[in-house]
């Protein structure tokens, strides 16, 4: 309880001093890092695996798309005007290899050092935040990935799209697939999950915070330009990282 | 008077329009009936059709007749569309209109000979040498592939349907080309123009000049009773010829002509016995649907082998590739283009389809046309197909890529003399200018794709249009020999080429490679602007006015405090109910962190129950619990925590005892002067201008001590005055100030202590070295010496010096032993 009370009232700093003046009980220590660190990293944890399990599920369960899912994609292509690509397959070597990395490095890259910078910050506010963020967006995008399977744009014919990145090297989508199922399309993950870290960075001011916004935008790009991604589900994606980082930081400020 | 004059109006207006309406129409009618008339019969004929028309239309219409041949009406229908009406032969109409024009056929005729609106082609033989065959098609075409020398065809214009067109066509379908090889497959002949019109062509067929011709039915007729031919009917019927006009020309004046056709009196001049409207006349109309159709015969095929990577086959997905090549050929047969499977008995294949795995869902499709390997390499097509395991799904990408990304082979139309043309039936467009690549092959055995290939040269393209592609005439003459080769239907010579499909990358690609060149650059910008928050050290504002120096002198003098934390020891005295009335000050001003109020949260209650017992009713609650009350937190974390508030948000006044106006004016001084050390004295302090100077701004420094809390340090001297303990400070000043009026030479700072507050004073000076966080509440100049401002202050809290704490314990336990000692003697 008198860790709750610093917290409010003081700052970190000042707060290890006045702690170390007391001896602090093996309780007292495992509450606090445990609202502190663990549990945000905990629930990153069981995030990644729940998506680990549920994409194994869903390539069990079918092993292609469903004409459930054309029928989504279908109404997916209706809410973009009907939009198809043209001459996909002919897209310059930058949009290549440039929307590739963005997708499959930058953004791995992106959450990682973020989860990392998170941690490493005095502040454990911003730590929690992404934490309980990221097990918001996954809890809310479950049921979509389950029960709303949107397949991935180049999956649809009409779309008229390649996957783009097997232009590079076809191994990047291969390595990826066990984390994102093909039909696990709508909201975008990769999406939410940018936003999310532009957010979190701004609202706890951490360093760095500018170069987010523009990675961010490449890889919000990126996941229309490979032929993955909808419109719409960017567009879900965007409001789903902004709801669950303002729930986060409400829960987080409590 | 108006009244009378309005019908007149209105009739001169409606009069007028009709005028004018019919003044319109009328130039929309046609001027010149355009038409090739071999003969005087038929320039009779014509004339007279044009007189009718002209009558009929109420225009001067009259016969062009500067047509020699059919080429030259083509190349006019196909680049005029307006002011005539034109009459052809269907195979010139056909032709036309592959070329390009975009005609209306309003009328034919009923011919003298056939009593009909159609007529049929005749091969005519001779009769002594056909006389062991029997009389059908199939049994010239025995008779020709029994004869040792190529039998001699001749014939009197290239577009005429009945003596070149159809016979041309079934020569085709039996493969009997005018070739000078002598392969088993072909039966040969050899074409000439050598005739002047078809009744000269039979002619030459009874004198045995000749092998063979071809006529219609007219011609037929004439020599139906010479013994010495024979004529054997082609499987094909065509109509007469057709009265055409362009199809821009307005409904008004089609229907016009029509009913003037429709009207037309009998002529009965060479084969016209009278002119019929096309929608009357339903025998000519299917058989020019079905010339149509044989004339604008399907694109020659291309064949096609499809074949796995050798990579490919060694791959973890091996298995599934057979299945992918079944569905790439599947999309060949569903594609509905020129090109096919190979099979056995193909010779060549003229495109290899190459099917490469890249992972489970994606495929690389090489499409390789068969040229040499420097031309094969600028032609190879590289498709990245992406497909789902849905079934049909890759054969409806690769119909798709056939059609909308492939390169073509099309064969040059062998009919047009004058410029090699490709007939248009692809959706793209080769740009004017272009190379192109060309091919001359000598057919072997045209259904087996056996051909005898020559090397690929370059041509250019000269002229594009809706109907076809032109290319340079130079680039289609042999090196070996001066003539042209293209232009002959009936040879087994055939010229094609390769139309590259240009793959161009989409604008929304384009744009969103250039987005992505900005967002990088952007990252480039995020990352320097990231890199110089870091680096630059924190801002701090240069003073440039004397309040903003003394604020930032004051702020000096603060700074012990700003990042300490307050221990217990170090709090002399802290006046709790006065410190939370100052943070409800500053709550009023928004000025403290949420934090500061306490902690709480939601919480949330659900009650059901059933009010007046008429239902189940349930009501749910949110209210905000206290969770943590900051006011019952201890004396040294409350005041820790609004000192901090106060130095951070800069809420404590300037007022730091001492007046730091002429340190202030000196620093500005020395700022400005480059040469001026930091301990230089600058400002004068005796001058009377820096004097007002500083007496106007330290009685507005007063003031913000009166209104805000202000920090100061000092030796206070510990007396007791009325029964209650007072600490005061007395300060000269280095000189003097003018503050209401008078001229004050030293300051007094006092301040009452509570009696429960034990000073560690030193018991031989009676001093105490210690902070006062408090208000200035009054402030008065001493009525004895006038030159003394006495400033009370309201104390919020008192506190040691920094690392003087120890001393103030140390101190405190002399006094306390000292005490005791005083009070053991005095026992």
């Amino acid at each position: 309880m008198t860790g709750e009370v610093l917290t409010g009232l003081i700052p970190r700093s000042l707060r290890v001093r006045y702690e170390s003046t007391r001896p602090a009980s093996g309780y007292r220590a495992a509450t606090t890092l445990a609202n502190d660190k663990a549990l945000p990293a905990l629930l990153l944890l069981a995030a990644f695996a729940a998506n680990l399990l549920e994409t194994a599920f869903e390539a069990h369960r079918s092993a292609g798309i469903t004409s459930r899912g054309l029928a989504l994609a279908s109404g997916m292509q209706w809410l973009e005007g009907g939009s198809a690509f043209e001459n996909h397959d002919v897209s310059n070597l930058m949009a290549v290899y440039g929307f590739s990395a963005a997708y499959f490095v930058v953004f791995p890259l992106l959450v990682l050092v973020s989860g990392i910078v998170f941690a490493r910050r005095p502040d454990p506010r911003a730590f929690r935040a992404f934490g309980f963020a990221l097990a918001i967006e996954y809890a809310c995008s479950l049921p979509f990935f389950l029960l709303f399977p949107v397949p991935e744009r180049w999956t649809y014919p009409d779309a008229n799209a390649i996957l783009l990145s097997d232009l590079w090297n076809s191994r990047l989508i291969e390595l990826f697939r066990p984390m994102s199922a093909l039909d696990n399309c709508f909201p975008s993950f990769h999406t939410s999950m940018s936003v999310l870290i532009v957010l979190c960075c701004f609202v706890y001011r951490v360093e760095f915070r500018f170069l987010t916004i523009p990675v961010a935008a490449m890889v919000l790009l990126s996941t229309y330009s490979l032929g993955i991604h909808w419109v719409g589900d960017i567009v879900a994606g965007t409001a789903l990282g902004v709801i669950s980082m303002a729930a986060a930081h409400r829960l987080t400020a409590r | 008077m108006r009244c009378c004059r309005l019908p007149v109006v209105l009739a001169f207006v409606i009069g007028g329009s009709g005028i004018t309406s019919e003044a319109f129409a009328q130039q929309d009618m046609p001027r010149a009936l355009l038409a090739v008339s071999p003969s005087a019969d038929y320039r009779q004929a014509d004339d007279l059709l044009a007189q009718h028309l002209g009558r009929a239309l109420g225009v001067d219409l009259r016969r062009d007749g500067g047509f020699s041949n059919y080429r030259d009406l083509i190349e006019r229908v196909t680049t005029d569309d307006s002011g005539y009406v034109a009459r052809m032969t269907p195979y010139a109409f056909v032709a036309a209109q592959m070329l390009g024009a975009r005609l209306e056929v309003l009328g034919t005729y009923e011919s003298v000979v056939t009593r009909t609106t159609t007529y049929r082609s005749y091969l005519v033989l001779n009769a002594k040498r056909f006389e062991a065959f029997p009389p059908t098609v199939e049994g010239v075409y025995e008779y020709l592939k029994a004869l040792k020398e190529p039998a001699r065809f001749v014939y009197h214009d290239k577009f005429s349907t009945s003596s070149y067109l159809l016979p041309a066509l079934w020569f085709r379908s039996h493969r009997i080309f005018a070739t000078e090889q002598s392969v088993d497959s072909l039966v040969r002949i050899e074409a000439m123009r050598d005739a002047k019109s078809s009744r000269e062509s039979v002619g030459k067929v009874a004198a045995d000049q000749a092998q063979l011709a071809a006529v219609w039915d007219a011609t037929k007729q004439e020599y139906e009773h010479d013994s010495s031919v024979v004529f054997i009917p082609l499987p094909y019927t065509v109509p007469n010829d057709l009265l055409v006009t362009p199809a821009a020309l307005p409904e008004t004046a089609k229907a016009a002509i029509r009913n003037a056709i429709e009207r037309s009196p009998e002529i009965g001049v060479a084969d016209f016995e009278r002119w019929r409207s096309i929608d009357n006349a339903r025998e000519a109309l299917y058989a020019l649907h079905e010339l149509n159709r044989v004339a604008r015969a399907a694109p020659a095929p291309v064949v096609v082998r499809v074949t796995i990577d050798e990579e490919s086959k060694h791959s973890e997905t091996a298995t599934q590739l057979d299945q992918i090549v079944e569905e790439v050929r599947q999309a060949v047969r569903l594609a509905g283009t020129e090109l096919v499977l190979e099979e056995k008995v193909h010779q060549a294949v003229d495109v290899i389809w190459t099917v490469r795995s890249i992972h489970s869902g994606a495929i690389l499709l090489e499409s390789d046309i068969q040229a040499p390997r420097n031309l094969r390499d600028r032609l190879k097509q590289e498709f990245h197909i992406s497909f789902t395991p849905v079934d049909g799904d890759l054969t409806r990408r690769v119909v798709s890529l056939i059609h909308s990304r492939m390169h073509r082979i099309r064969y040059v139309w062998p009919y047009d003399e004058r410029a090699p043309t490709v007939i248009r039936d692809v959706d793209f467009s080769v740009p004017t200018g272009e190379p192109v690549h060309v091919q001359r092959v000598t057919w072997v055995d045209p259904d087996r794709n056996a051909f005898v290939p020559s090397e690929w040269r370059d041509t250019k393209v000269v002229s594009v249009d809706q109907a076809k592609f032109v290319f340079d005439r130079k680039d289609f003459i042999r090196p070996d020999a001066s003539a042209l080769d293209y232009q002959d239907p009936l040879s087994d010579v055939a010229y094609r080429v390769i139309l590259e499909r240009p793959s161009n990358e989409s604008r929304q690609s384009k744009i969103l490679a250039a987005t992505f060149v900005a967002l990088f650059l952007l990252t480039g910008a995020g990352a320097g602007i990231d890199l110089r928050n870091r680096l630059r050290p924190k801002t701090q504002l240069v003073p440039r006015t004397l309040p903003e120096m003394c604020a930032a002198l004051a702020a000096r003098i603060h700074r012990p405090w700003s990042q300490r934390a307050l221990t217990e020891a170090d709090v002399l005295a802290c006046n709790r109910p006065r410190v939370e009335e100052q943070i409800e000050d500053l709550k009023s001003q928004r000025l403290v962190p949420a934090a500061m109020g306490g902690i709480t949260r939601f919480a949330y209650s659900i009650g059901a129950g059933i009010p007046f017992a008429k239902g189940v009713c349930a009501d749910a609650n949110r209210r905000v619990e206290l969770v943590i009350d900051p006011t019952r937190v201890s004396n040294t974390l409350r005041l820790t925590a609004l000192l901090r508030l106060l130095i951070g948000k800069q809420l404590l006044s300037p007022f730091v005892g001492v007046p730091l106006e002429w340190e202030g004016l000196n620093e500005l001084a020395r700022a400005i002067l480059p040469d001026a050390g930091p301990g230089d004295i600058l400002i004068r302090r005796e001058d009377e201008t820096v004097t007002e100077f500083a007496s106007r701004h330290f009685n507005r420094v007063l003031d913000e001590g009166m209104k805000q809390l202000s920090l100061l340090p000092g030796s206070w001297l510990v007396s007791r005055r009325d029964g209650r303990c007072l600490a005061q400070q007395h300060i000269p000043l280095p000189a003097h100030l003018t503050i209401g009026g008078s001229r004050i030479s030293s300051l007094r700072l006092e301040f009452n202590v509570a009696d429960e507050v034990e000073l560690p004073f030193d018991p031989a000076s009676q001093t105490v070295n210690c902070w006062v966080l408090g208000k200035l509440v009054r402030a008065t100049i001493d009525q004895e010496t006038g030159s003394t401002l006495s400033l009370h202050l309201r104390t919020v809290a008192l506190l040691l010096q920094p690392g003087t704490a120890l001393n103030a314990v140390v101190l405190r336990l002399a006094r306390d032993i000292d005490g005791s000692g005083k009070k053991e003697e005095g026992a």
